[in-house]
């Protein structure tokens, strides 16, 4: 519990830098005096924007955060493994040796299809 | 709660040098590449201002402060302000429990990877929103790349760590980095390379350099996620970029080099500060700087030696051979540890 | 290897027999061909092997009676057509007479595509429509600009001033993304802008790139930000002057651009043959480093894009020292203007010649090498560049590639081999061919050029004679090969010989004349109309980037974002001379 609140108070030190360079940057920083309309367009290398950049995307990787959501959850479930491996031995192993065989079969469909297909 | 104050004295004094320290290791490292970049291209560097160019960065961090605090209007402000201090603030955060000494880490806790790994992971955020959020195209598609470049080498990332915390059993940093005492074999590079390989690789990835820094490739997409920051803005990404380059350095260090150890000398770093072993400290903080220097300048000489991936080999890169050979790694790894 | 002229002027004219008006035999084979005839005798031209357009103007003979009857037009226009065959190099001239009346030619663009922006370029700055041209828009001027600039009535002040770039973007998609999708209206594709201000584009010129997701499924390409007129200004000065001009066009190698011109006036004055040698062999070698420099920038600037910035630092150090040749040998660094008519304007003195071969003898070699080690068996870059833009032979020759990026599709194509001029028929060099066609390939043939390049260099510094390095002016003394300034002191016939020479400038004989050189680019061609006065009728620039960039919409099709960048940078645009 203890350690909880020094990493608040880390937190919190640290989120301090930043918000005071930023805060101190707006308080120091230079103001324009003139100002051109077109400065406030958003940069598109010079030219006027065809198209407003908040749109509709194809999102054409979504099927690799499907796939991270499997394989982040497969790291996660295998932390606590950690502190045991010494524990379980041999009988730990092998179960760990299971539980991979099922993902590596779903790691090949996953390679042998979404992926080939990019 | 019973914090003694001593404690909290000593804890915000710890904190506040690994602050400080991080914070200067910016201008130096950009200081380092600039003069790198310059041996590697055949060229001088920066010169003019300080001796050997020495007070360049501070000049640039004058410069920084000073230029307009430009925000584009149609921007949606709150996350454009709160985008660059996430980048910029989550590898602090990981400082939090990376023992350079073990006097030197703020906070020695039973799971530090499992902190380390939860704050780091965050750092993608700053990227996808400050793209986002500045109504642009480019940046649009910078932090598009960014998201998913980040997902996609995540899972090596933490995959060759689990697999270093499976080789030891733990996941505190000090006992990993106690139990690579004494003799260089003993160091997690020997007994398990191709765990390092993913993770030195991944790290690249992470830190969004190159080879790897599709997220704000300029030839392509004129500066990515940050193409509509500019001073202070700006500079938190850049500062952001190195500092997580640095966590990822150190991180290596523990988890590969054998962190303050010297190979092949038996160098015992008590847990407990006392007065008489500030040399033996001392020795130690030298020795965690000097790999963390090496390493930090061989991704400098990297990126300047390789060009860049195109997006779809980078994705196809760590699905197609990364992912595979961190399972395999986290495998030699149990095997290592059980037999 | 191919025909005489006659032989071929005889072929062509039993071939095409009854689709012309007039044939005869100048510097080219001419033929004069009505509108109505001129698909018909294309079609001719196309099946008997001539695979290339390789240039396609106007010209506004306005109220010059004496240059229509020449031309053998009775009309005030006439666009004229270079055909070329390849890899025969046989040259067909075609006259087409266009009436003011009625200013429209049939297209030529299904038969030829090279020949589309041509079409747009004549159409814009002469106002001749081509029909059945699926593209036909103004290129070089805004959309809403009024007036065509090379008519000769256009005047060259008092236009009121036009500020503005209006531009209606049309896009030309892939197969299967035809969709019509209007540019404004919001959707899953997203409609980018790529330049005048981007870091890809070394130069300005604009892209409007759609994307779905990453892929480009739609480009269109706005050139003109740096037009500026060189041909209508090569008009209003005379002859020599426009030696100047002619650095502007590819700024990167100005010498190449100096010496074709040059050689091409020297031809059509006919003094060619009474240069001295000494003065060609300076021009060879100082040409031949500017086409390393030339190429040094290109694979350098790619290779950035590319994200190596490494090796363009490298090559940046020898172009530095190449650029002090140029200062030390003519005065200047970028825009040279190195040449003068009947000769070049400095010698190179013996330090001049020892930095020359501490050049291409000691740094050259040793960039080339540490470039190649960084680049050439990269796994990165090959996967960058492997099978990205590829153009086939057939495609390349039809859209009128010339130069590295024509033999990077395996077409041994090399004006310097195949119709010698300046001095190359007299060095052993090689024509670097690559096969694929793609980013790779270019960039292979590039780096080899340049060490081909380096070899006419050495050969060339090794047989310098020493006859002087102009005219003798004895010969021809309205020239500007000027006598000696002791004797114009001295002397009063030398004294109105460099009053002459300087008041009047070179005047070619009555006539016009094309010549073509290999620039860094390709092939650079002047083609100049003399009407007998002190200033050119009408020059006309065939630029090397103009036909190639024109394919590049086609060639980024498809491919990723970050692939364009390669693929620019592997075509070398130049935007001064695609502009002109």
């Amino acid at each position: 519990m203890d350690k909880i609140i020094f990493v608040m108070i880390y937190f919190f030190l640290a989120v301090f830098i930043g918000v005071a360079m930023v805060i101190l940057h707006i308080i120091l920083s230079e103001k324009p005096k003139m100002v051109e309309k077109d400065k406030y367009l958003p940069f598109e290398s010079g030219m006027k924007p065809l198209q407003p950049a908040y749109n509709r995307l194809p999102v054409k990787f979504y099927i690799y955060a499907l796939a991270f959501l499997i394989f982040d959850i497969e790291v996660a479930l295998l932390f606590p493994y950690v502190p045991l491996v010494k524990d379980l031995g041999k009988f730990g192993f092998f179960e760990i040796l299971f539980f991979f065989t099922i993902l590596f079969l779903a790691y090949i469909y996953l390679r042998e299809t979404a992926i080939k297909e990019k | 709660m019973g914090i003694e104050t001593s404690e909290l004295v000593a804890f915000l004094v710890r904190s506040a040098v690994v602050i400080f320290l991080l914070l200067n290791i910016v201008p130096l490292m950009v200081f380092v590449e600039r003069k790198i970049a310059a041996f590697v291209q055949d060229r001088i560097g920066p010169e003019k201002s300080g001796i050997y160019g020495l007070i360049q960065p501070l000049a640039d961090a004058v410069k920084f402060f000073l230029k307009e605090a430009f925000i584009p209007p149609e921007a949606n402000k709150f996350i454009y302000y709160i985008s660059p201090i996430i980048t910029a603030v989550t590898p602090i955060l990981g400082f939090v429990v990376i023992p350079i000494v073990p006097i030197l880490q703020p906070i020695s806790s039973e799971l530090s990877a499992l902190t380390l790994i939860a704050f780091a992971s965050m750092g993608v955020w700053g990227l996808l929103l400050g793209g986002w959020s500045s109504n642009n195209k480019f940046s649009l598609l910078g932090s598009l790349r960014s998201a998913s470049q980040f997902i996609s080498y995540e899972v090596p990332l933490s995959a060759s760590i689990l697999a270093m915390l499976i080789l030891y059993g733990t996941f505190d940093f000090l006992k990993i980095v106690q139990a690579q005492e004494g003799s260089i074999f003993k160091w997690g590079i020997f007994l398990n390379p191709l765990a390092f390989l993913v993770f030195f690789i991944a790290s690249l990835a992470e830190s969004a350099r190159i080879p790897f820094d599709l997220p704000e490739a300029e030839g392509e997409i004129v500066a990515g996620y940050h193409t509509e920051y500019s001073g202070m803005k700006f500079a938190l990404f850049f500062m952001g970029e190195y500092m997580h380059l640095t966590l990822a350095s150190a991180l290596m260090i523990i988890l590969f080099l054998g962190g303050w150890n010297i190979p092949f000398i038996k160098f015992d770093l008590p847990e407990d500060y006392l007065f008489e072993d500030v040399i033996e400290y001392a020795v130690g903080f030298v020795v965690f700087s000097v790999k963390l220097f090496l390493l930090l300048g061989f991704y400098v000489l990297i990126r300047w030696t390789l060009p860049r991936f195109r997006f779809d080999q980078l994705i196809r890169f760590s699905w197609g051979v990364l992912i595979l050979l961190a399972l395999i790694s986290i495998l030699i790894s149990g095997v290592i540890a059980v037999f | 290897m191919g025909k005489t002229k006659s032989e071929l002027l005889e072929n062509i004219k039993v071939l095409c027999n009854g689709l012309y008006e007039d044939a005869r035999l100048r510097d080219m084979v001419e033929f004069v061909v009505k509108p109505q005839n001129l698909i018909m005798f294309e079609t001719k031209l196309k099946n008997d092997g001539f695979n290339m357009i390789l240039d396609l103007f106007g010209v506004d003979f306005y109220d010059n009676q004496r240059l229509k009857d020449y031309a053998g037009v009775k009309e005030r226009f006439a666009v004229i057509y270079h055909f070329l065959k390849i890899p025969q190099n046989e040259r067909v001239r075609v006259i087409v007479p266009v009436s003011e009346e009625n200013p429209s030619v049939p297209s030529s663009v299904r038969l030829f595509r090279g020949a589309d922006w041509f079409e747009r370029e004549v159409y814009d700055l002469l106002g001749i429509k081509f029909e059945g041209h699926p593209d036909l828009r103004r290129i070089m001027l805004p959309e809403d600009f009024e007036g065509h600039p090379l008519r000769k009535d256009f005047p060259t002040k008092g236009v009121k001033e036009y500020v503005g770039t209006k531009y209606t973007p049309r896009l030309v998609r892939l197969p299967g993304k035809e969709k019509p999708q209007d540019v404004f209206e919001e959707g899953a594709r997203m409609i980018i802008n790529v330049g005048p201000t981007h870091p890809a584009t070394h130069g300005t010129f604009r892209m409007i790139f759609e994307l779905e997701g990453e892929d480009i499924v739609g480009a269109d390409l706005e050139i003109g930000y740096l037009h500026r007129g060189v041909e209508k200004n090569g008009e209003n000065m005379r002859w020599e002057d426009f030696i100047p001009m002619t650095d502007r066009l590819n700024y990167l190698s100005a010498y190449l651009n100096n010496m074709i011109y040059t050689e091409m006036l020297e031809r059509f004055l006919g003094i060619w043959d009474d240069v001295p040698q000494r003065a060609k062999f300076i021009r060879v070698i100082l040409a031949e480093l500017s086409r390393i420099a030339d190429h040094l920038v290109s694979i350098g600037t790619m290779a950035v894009d590319l994200g190596a910035l490494t090796p363009f630092w490298y090559f940046f150090k020898v172009r530095e020292e190449i650029y002090s040749v140029f200062e030390w040998a003519v005065g200047a660094r970028l825009t040279t203007s190195g040449t003068s008519v009947g000769g070049v304007r400095r010698d190179l003195d013996e330090k001049t010649i020892e930095k020359i071969k501490w050049i291409i003898d000691d740094i050259l070699p040793k960039a080339l090498k540490d470039v190649d080690s960084l680049l050439t068996k990269n796994r990165i870059f090959i996967d960058r560049t492997r099978g990205i833009g590829v153009i086939s032979a057939q495609e390349a020759i039809e859209w009128g590639f010339t130069g590295p990026s024509l033999r990077g599709s395996g077409v041994a194509w090399d004006i310097r081999k195949v119709q010698p001029y300046g001095l190359y028929e007299l060095f052993d060099f090689e024509v670097p061919v690559a096969t694929e066609g793609d980013v790779y390939s270019r960039y292979l043939v590039r780096m080899e050029e340049m060490v081909q390049s380096a070899k006419i260099i050495r050969q060339a510094l090794e047989n310098m004679p020493q006859d002087g390095i102009r005219i003798k002016s004895d010969k021809f003394a309205s020239l500007p090969s000027l006598p000696d300034k002791k004797l114009v002191y001295t002397q009063i016939e030398a004294l109105i010989h460099h009053f002459k020479g300087i008041v009047e400038g070179v005047v070619p004989p009555f006539g016009w004349f094309y010549f073509g050189g290999e620039a860094a680019n390709g092939e650079l061609g002047f083609f100049a109309i003399s009407d007998g006065k002190r200033t050119p009728w009408r020059i006309r620039i065939r630029p090397p980037c103009f036909a190639i960039y024109q394919a590049f919409r086609y060639m980024v099709l498809g491919h990723k974002l970050a692939d364009f960048v390669g693929i620019l940078g592997s075509i070398n645009i130049v935007a001064g001379e695609l502009d002109r």
